[in-house]
């Protein structure tokens, strides 16, 4: 069956310069130190879009493990080398929706979400 | 509009920390959430104090809207323990949290022991804040998350801490309360307290 798909959009926040491959390699060592490698192979995480000028991008994981992506996301605290922390814009189902809402094309960054209360 | 995360635990270039205050306030406001700051240099901060013995606590450092207690040894955790309203960030037994119950005082789940951890330091961490939690479910002891941040870096998003909470396994109501409830409790009551509202423990002139 086809895994339902969670979008997530983030931005970087560095004193230097970040790569794509550093920030998939940080993300997948956090994910596998917190979580294990069983549960990083069900996850199905892909960084599909990162822009190294805008310093964001967004990722794609399985609806059911969100949580434990941004958690692996939050405990990023090196990358290339730098101290460096990465933020959550937000979720969303689908790319037009996670564009529109949090990735928009005039470099405006829509506010992260929060909890609901 | 929405409440906001309380982030109490933060400290600026006044208190060992690297940011300014500006700077990190700046980040935070970008990030949708509200600092607190452990400088003990203006009126409305709060104090974070490290100590190993129980004569290291001195008065005088008593006097902030709210106390950050680190202690590092057992007779000093035990002296934490009895001071109203503290906020504490150490391993505890059940007979801290029933006193912890008993004084208004607080657990705080500090995220910085897991962010800038790895391997068994960070094995070490969650299984402390796990037992943490459970001793603070079984004698309802308020819970407080924060950053402990030192830099912008260690800075997070109220999403992001909701998630770091909830991988450590609380519920949605205690991330939440963690998160916005009580933090916002202690902030109230440390002004109340610096501003001599306070009639009598629990009385709070409006």
């Amino acid at each position: 069956m086809r895994m339902k798909r969670r979008y997530i959009a983030f931005r970087i926040h560095s004193a230097g310069a970040v790569a794509k491959k550093d920030f998939v390699h940080a993300l997948l060592d956090e994910m596998l130190a917190m979580f294990g490698e069983r549960l990083t192979a069900e996850v199905g995480l892909w960084v599909l879009d990162f822009d190294e000028r805008r310093r964001r991008g967004f990722l794609t994981c399985s609806h059911r493990y969100v949580g434990e992506v941004i958690a692996a996301i939050s405990l990023i605290h090196r990358l290339s080398g730098a101290r460096a922390s990465v933020e959550v814009l937000g979720v969303s189902g689908t790319i037009r929706s996670l564009k529109r809402k949090f990735l928009k094309e005039d470099g405006e960054i829509a506010p992260s979400q929060t909890p609901g209360e | 509009m929405g409440r906001r995360f309380i982030d109490l635990h933060v400290h600026s270039d006044r208190s060992g920390g690297v940011d300014s205050r500006e700077a990190m306030e700046a980040f935070a406001a970008g990030l949708g959430v509200r600092v607190s700051f452990c400088d003990g240099a203006e009126p409305e901060d709060g104090v974070e104090l490290v100590f190993s013995s129980k004569g290291e606590l001195r008065a005088g450092s008593l006097k902030a809207p709210y106390l950050i207690l680190r202690p590092l040894s057992a007779e000093a955790l035990a002296r934490a323990v009895k001071i109203k309203r503290a906020v504490i960030d150490a391993p505890l037994k059940p007979g801290h949290a029933r006193s912890m119950h008993e004084n208004g005082c607080a657990v705080e789940f500090n995220l910085s022991r897991l962010i800038g951890a790895s391997g068994i330091e960070r094995v070490r961490a969650i299984r402390m804040m796990r037992s943490n939690l459970v001793c603070a479910r079984k004698y309802a002891v308020p819970m407080v998350a924060a950053t402990g941040a030192c830099s912008v870096y260690d800075l997070r998003s109220a999403h992001q801490v909701y998630w770091l909470l909830k991988v450590l396994g609380f519920s949605d109501s205690e991330a939440k309360e963690a998160m916005y409830g009580a933090p916002q409790g202690i902030l109230e009551q440390g002004r109340a307290v610096v501003e001599g509202r306070v009639v009598e423990e629990g009385v709070v002139v409006l």
